[in-house]
């Protein structure tokens, strides 16, 4: 999802979308690899991050007793061109974690 | 007009050449950020002319940084969008949107922690036509009384700031106003008055803030209002009058205060009261005041969550209109019975996660037009006749999660339009039902329910498949009977009739034996496929299991098979101890045997001989005596083989037989067709001692010396391709074997181990194979 809903819909935790040129990411292997990202090569990304991470939700004054609501950082996987840190430079897909969106979660706290 | 943007493909195009701010198309909106690359931009903004919407995201650090917006004329646009953007100084936010070619939208959105001064009136000038505005920051801030003077249009307002004092005067000029969102301030009060300056409002939100006190006259002049939302204000009490001067509410929300009692005629003014919800209390209110909800004829929905422990039984008499109630969560043990006397209209009723046990027969009686009534998580130990006797609609029942034991086995006659049934985690056995009426009525309690689709009685204990489930419920989808105690299925099982695409869970029962027919020609139904989940039972794979194992195996395929369709990944047997732990797909079939005497028989009449044990194996229908490693010398008197088996195989393999017995002095013997005495100490064989049907011989390891010709003659019409296992005896090569040596080369095919067979009686021992008759039989020396 890119911007916020007009109008009449609002959402519980507050993002910030951002387009990044990623050069450096951590792929789903947990390392990090250098990003192709040139003037002529250029690999845009949307994200979403919660403005907040883990901070309050907001409009939750009567959930339940004994629940804690928060705002959860939540990522998908998307496939970029880049180079390895070790080896030929040769450039290759490889698959990036990229924050997708922010949710309200609950959590029992007793 | 509104909504139709100057801006489009060619302007974002143009916009990225110029280079100051970059613009790119993603689906249908452009974004554009300021200045082009920054890593942190100044402006992003995010233009979508299909909705109409621009929102402009700030980071600033000055409100000089204004000057780098972008150069471009949206259009009008009905909604901006303005978030963590500064106030422009003194100039109007109108100047902002005219700047962008967008100057008379009809919503402000304005979010911003970084104000970075107070908000005035000269910031909402020039913003006539602005019909809805959302103010919103989380620093306190300061509202000044003419704030909202040139906004006459205003229809919505949303203020959120931390706001401590609304001053009365703000409201002066919004006679327009129709709705009022100030949910989430610091409000102690309301300023007296203001109510009868705004003649149209009809939404008030006040949720979360502190109106502690609130008194009838805080709302003198609201008779505009038609819901109002009070949750989360800390409130303990209300005053019985305190919605006096609001007639025509519809919606009231007092959720999450701190009530501990409610006031007896609190909503007794509010006859066109639709909806309360009183839910999440956070102090303990245990019961409701009499008639609370009494006598308003259009009241529909109730959200009752506050820790109750009792109800009035007079709660909601004369309330005929009262569509859903929700329960849910309380701490009620029972209810009155005449609690829902006058709810001919309920259709649905929510009373889980309750502390119900017991609710009196009446209860539901004049509830016919009930459709969803949710028990779940109570603790009902049974089912009456009476209960449901008047649910005549009834659609879903949830009772999952209850003591439930005993159910009247006319409980349900009434609802026979119920579709989904949870019974699941109960004490269900029906055991009740099996022992009055178990000869004549094989059917269960739910035999009326002719239009069941679900029907969930997981972790119970249930020991049969009922005849009403197979035979009755055409409807039927989902039938899970996991985790009960069912401890075998034979074909008559599983013959479900539903068209429904059922799905029948067996699995986590006990299930010790699955029987089915060989075949049955001309089986056929008109039943869709029924698929089966029969995974982590404790098999037991023993001989009657054959055609079960081999249609799993897909080496039988009777004609019932198209049928059903079983789910056996994870189906493993749990006996014998041969076959523990083996997937029943990866069972041969020839493993599955049944001890020929049953482990009750008495010691006196077993026939199996003492020192052996006996199997039945269905696979190719042969009795098996196992007399191995025995220290026998002889043949025991072997059982008659049942006319039922065809085959007989006698293992006497390491014992110390002399000789082999005759036929006649062993009937059980000559019925023997395969013979396995490998390992003894036979030193002759004559015809007499070979049963008559044998088609299998292992003689390894003896002491023979010769077969004779006789004996050759015989083998030679009964023994089948690799029959025949003859090494590891002396054999004596000499002229009186011409014969056997002439009978293993015409008979290679017969005699597996053939190449093994050694003749002993020369210098060295040599391989029979390498051997022809003139070796063995010089021509001078011959016969």
């Amino acid at each position: 999802r890119v911007g916020t809903e007009p109008d009449d819909t609002i959402y519980l935790c507050r993002v910030t979308p951002r387009t990044i040129y990623p050069k450096k990411g951590l792929t789903t292997n947990n390392s990090w690899e250098l990003i192709v990202n040139t003037d002529e090569f250029k690999q845009a990304i949307q994200i979403e991050e919660c403005e907040i991470p883990n901070g309050p939700c907001e409009f939750t004054d009567s959930f339940p007793n004994g629940y804690k609501s928060y705002c959860k950082q939540h990522y998908v996987t998307r496939n970029l061109v880049s180079i390895k840190d070790e080896g030929p430079l040769d450039p290759s897909p490889e698959s990036f974690r990229i924050p997708s969106c922010c949710k309200c979660v609950l959590k029992k706290v007793n | 007009p509104a909504g139709v943007a100057a801006f489009g493909r060619d302007e974002c195009n143009e916009m990225s050449i110029n280079m100051a701010c970059q613009c790119s198309p993603v689906m249908s909106e452009f974004e554009i950020i300021c200045p082009a690359y920054a890593e942190n931009p100044k402006f992003r903004m995010s233009i979508q002319p299909s909705r109409s919407f621009v929102q402009i995201v700030c980071n600033l650090t000055d409100t000089s940084d204004y000057k780098q917006l972008p150069k471009v004329r949206i259009g009008e646009m009905d909604i901006v969008q303005m978030q963590r953007c500064l106030l422009p100084g003194y100039t109007p936010i109108a100047g902002i949107l005219e700047n962008l070619g967008m100057p008379t939208p009809q919503m402000l959105i304005f979010e911003s922690d970084n104000l970075g001064m107070n908000v005035t009136r000269t910031h909402f000038e020039r913003l006539h036509g602005l019909k809805r505005l959302r103010f919103t920051s989380r620093r306190p801030t300061h509202i000044p009384a003419n704030l909202l003077n040139d906004l006459r249009n205003l229809s919505a307002l949303e203020l959120r700031a931390n706001i401590a004092e609304m001053p009365a005067h703000l409201f002066d000029n919004l006679e327009n106003l129709e709705s009022i969102e100030f949910g989430s301030n610091q409000l102690k009060h309301l300023p007296r008055g203001i109510f009868s300056k705004m003649p149209k409002l009809k939404h008030l939100n006040l949720w979360s803030n502190q109106l502690h006190n609130l008194t009838k006259y805080d709302f003198e002049g609201a008779t505009s209002v038609l819901d109002i939302d009070l949750h989360a204000n800390g409130i303990e009490v209300l005053p019985h009058d305190v919605f006096f001067f609001m007639p025509n509410l519809r919606e009231i929300n007092l959720s999450a205060n701190l009530f501990r009692s409610l006031p007896e005629g609190l909503f007794e003014h509010n006859t066109h009261l639709q909806q309360v919800r009183i839910s999440n209390n956070r102090a303990k209110l245990t019961t409701l005041p009499s008639r609370l909800f009494a006598n308003l004829p259009e009241l529909k929905v109730l959200f009752l969550k506050t820790d109750l422990e009792s109800l009035p039984g007079d709660l909601l008499e004369g309330s005929t209109g009262i569509t859903n109630i929700s329960l849910a969560s309380n701490r009620l043990t029972t209810l009155p019975a005449k609690l829902l006397e006058y709810q001919s209209n309920l259709l649905s009723l929510d009373l889980s996660h309750n502390q119900l046990t017991h609710l009196p027969d009446g209860i539901f009686e004049h509830n016919k037009e009930l459709k969803d009534l949710n028990l779940e998580s109570n603790y009902l130990t049974g089912i009456s006749s009476k209960l449901f006797s008047r649910l005549i609609s009834l659609e879903t029942l949830i009772m999952r999660n209850n003591r439930l034991n005993i159910i009247d086995h006319s409980a349900f006659t009434a609802t026979t339009w119920l579709r989904h049934l949870y019974l699941e985690h109960n004490n269900i056995d029906l055991q009740q039902s099996l022992l009055t009426n178990h000869v004549n009525d094989p059917n269960s309690p739910f035999s009326s329910l002719l239009n069941l689709e679900t029907l969930n009685l997981s972790h119970n204990s249930i020991m049969v498949i009922y005849y009403d489930w197979k035979i009755l419920m055409t409807k039927l989808h989902t039938l899970d009977l996991s985790y009960n105690n069912i401890s075998s299925l034979n074909f008559e099982d599983i013959q479900f009739i539903s068209r429904n695409k059922l799905e029948v869970n067996l699995t986590h029962n006990k299930i010790r034996s699955i029987h089915l027919e060989k075949d049955l020609p001309g089986y056929s139904t008109d039943s869709s496929i029924v698929n089966i989940d029969l995974n982590d039972n404790p098999l037991d794979c023993d001989c009657t299991m054959l055609y079960f194992v081999q249609l799993v195996r897909g080496v039988h395929r009777p004609s019932y098979s198209k049928y059903f369709k079983f789910q056996t990944d994870r189906l493993v047997c749990s006996k014998p101890s041969a076959l523990e732990g083996t997937s029943v797909k990866r069972i041969m079939a020839e493993k599955l045997l049944c001890p020929f005497d049953s482990p009750e028989t008495d010691m006196d009449k077993r026939m199996c001989p003492q020192g052996c044990s006996c199997w039945v194996r269905t696979f190719d229908k042969a009795l098996l005596v196992n007399c191995n490693n025995g220290n026998m010398t002889r043949v025991p008197r072997l059982p008659k083989r049942p006319q039922n088996l065809v085959r007989m195989e006698l293992h006497m393999e390491n014992n110390t037989l002399l000789n082999l017995p005759s036929g006649e002095m062993n009937p059980g013997y000559s019925e023997v067709t395969s013979l396995h005495v490998a390992g003894n100490n036979l030193t002759e064989i004559t015809t007499n001692q070979l049963p008559s049907r044998l088609d299998l011989l292992d003689l390894r390891r003896n002491h023979l010396q010769l077969l004779n010709a006789t004996l050759l003659g015989f083998l030679n019409h009964t023994m089948l391709r690799g029959s025949m296992k003859l090494s590891g005896n002396p054999w004596k090569c000499d002229c009186d074997a011409k014969q056997l040596l002439l009978f293993t080369q015409d008979n290679f095919d017969r005699i597996e181990d053939r190449g093994e067979m050694m003749c002993m009686n020369a210098e060295h021992p040599t391989r029979m194979v390498e051997l022809s008759t003139d070796d063995i039989c010089p021509a001078d020396q011959g016969v």
